[in-house]
This record gives C-alpha cells, structure tokens and sequence, in this order.
C-alpha cells in the first residue's frame, strides 16, 4: 500500500485546483478532494491504478464524484453556496499579463462546468484533447468543441477590444 | 492574440493550494477508513461461519446438540406421544385379562391397572383416578 500522505502531498494541489473549476466551490472542492482520497483507500485496485497512470486516474474519480454531487445538490444547497464567502482561485496575477486574476475567474465562472472541465484539463493539466476525452468519457469530437467554444468565450470576457479569429476549420480536428 | 498565445497567457495563471488543515483532515479520514477496512474480511469470514452452521441446523437445534444416539429418521416422541402410548399398552393389558378371567370370577380377582394424574399410583388418588379399559 503507498503512502496516500505522499499521494497527497502529490497530486493534492491539482486535483483541489481541477475541483475547485468544477464546483466553484471551497467547500465543495475540500469535501471532493476528500472524497477521492477515502476512495483511494477503500480499494487496492484503485491504488494500484493510481500507481499506473496516476494523475488522470484521480482526475476521472474527482470528476466522476464532482458529477455524483451535482445530481444530489439541490436549490437549497446551490442557495446557501452563493453566499459562502469564497477566497481568491488564483495566486495572483502574473506579471505583464494583458487581464487580471479577477477578471479571468468571473470568466471561467460564466462557463458551463462541461466546458470548464476540458479547459482546466487542456490549459493546466496539459493533456490532449484525446486524454481529455477519455478522463471525463466523452467522445473526442465533443471535447474538442467544448474547448473551442469555451476559449472563444474567454477571450470574448477577457479581451473585449480585440476581435477573436474564427474556429479552426474542421479540415483535421473533429468538431460536432 | 492568437489562440496560442492566449492559452500561455492562461497557462500562466497558478491557483491557489488547498488549505494546511486540509491535508490533516484528509490523512486522518483515510487512515479510519483503512483501519475500518482491516477488520471486514474478519467480520466477513465470522458472518460465512455463522450462516454455515444455520444451514446445517434442523428445526432449531443445531447439529452438535442433536444425541447421536437417534438416528434422523426416528425422531425421538414428544411427552404427549409417550403418554399416549403408555396409555394404549394398558388399555390393551386390561382388556387381556379381562378377557381370560373365569366367568364367574369376582370383581376384584381381575387386576386392573391405573394411570394416576399425578403418577404416583398410590391408593390415596383412587377418587382422582381413571380406570382405562
């Protein structure tokens, strides 16, 4: 059995990062993260996947458990979340940058969680769009248009004077 | 701004980690969870070991507290069924002797055997008791 303390000290940050994407949340991202964690040592098999492919296998449970609380949320739950007090998702602003923390978090807040997802996993996480596709089970061609639509929306948000060049043509990326 | 380009200006966006205390309460479930796991196999096998033996018990007693002795297909009688055939085997007894007594025998020289509601046979029950036959 590997130490989950170094599977933690890890992974723990990117997968409260992806989590916090998805829910807009601390503490829902904190209650997921520790969901993944009590999943992870509940089973061997689980862990022996951990030690295969380790970051997209905690990815998937984190975002399989992140759907399995969408369905148990209700309008109440959703209610008194808006009126956590949330800190900051970013460290801060990076240097030179042309739009700041704020403005890119109100942004990716506006993005529906299905788009969310496959832009954190694609900008932060670096995977492809094929990774992507497989982690969160979904066909490719619909990751890819995810992706496309939830950057073109983004910079819509985030640079408002400059016009945003048209979608890649479908010559040798699949789109829907 | 090409899309490349955008996307390494998000790239360079760090989030912020997850909180210290965090870390604690995620360490301090898992370990309950593990140390709760330890146990299920063994709850799991005591469960098996039980239910096995309810199988192999028969209307309520359970094999090692069934007589050897009595074989499974004579079960052993109830008090009642007991009763009753002592009962028969008098009733059966009087009617012999009542049947090879002389004719003209007395009363008293056919012997007649009593059941005793409190099986002590003793004159004293006489009023109390049943004359079979």
């Amino acid at each position: 059995m590997p130490d989950l303390a170094k599977l933690y000290d890890l992974h723990a940050a990117a997968l409260y990062a992806f989590l916090r994407q998805l829910t807009q949340s601390e503490a829902d991202a904190q209650d997921l993260l520790q969901g993944v964690f009590v999943r992870l040592a509940q089973s061997k098999n689980r862990v022996q996947q951990v030690l295969l492919n380790e970051r997209s296998f905690l990815l998937t449970v984190a975002h399989r458990l992140f759907l399995d609380s969408l369905r148990r949320q209700d309008s109440r739950a959703r209610t008194l979340r808006a009126w956590e007090t949330q800190s900051a998702l970013f460290v801060g602003t990076p240097s030179e940058s042309p739009f700041d923390a704020e403005s890119l978090e109100v942004a990716l807040g506006q993005l529906p969680p299905d788009q969310r997802a496959v832009v954190h996993l694609k900008i932060w996480e670096g995977q492809t769009l094929e990774e992507i596709a497989t982690l969160l089970e979904i066909p490719v061609p619909t990751a890819t248009s995810r992706y496309r639509y939830a950057l073109q929306k983004l910079r819509k948000h985030l640079t408002p004077g400059v016009e945003a060049p048209p979608l890649r043509p479908a010559s040798n990326q699949p789109t829907l | 701004m090409n899309d490349d380009s955008f996307e390494n200006e998000l790239r360079k966006f760090q989030f912020l980690p997850p909180p210290t205390a965090c870390r604690t309460t995620v360490l301090a479930v898992t370990k309950d969870r593990r140390k709760l796991f330890a146990w299920l196999p063994w709850v799991a096998l005591a469960a098996c070991w039980i239910v096995g033996l309810s199988l192999q018990a028969d209307a309520g007693t359970l094999v090692w507290q069934r007589p050897a002795a009595v074989p499974q297909s004579q079960p052993m009688p109830t008090p009642i069924q007991r009763d009753e055939a002592i009962l028969q085997l008098l009733a059966e007894l009087n009617a012999a002797l009542r049947d090879t007594a002389p004719p003209n025998a007395p009363k008293s020289y056919v012997p007649q055997f009593h059941v005793y509601p409190d099986q002590t046979n003793h004159p004293s029950h006489e009023s109390k008791s049943k004359t079979l036959g």
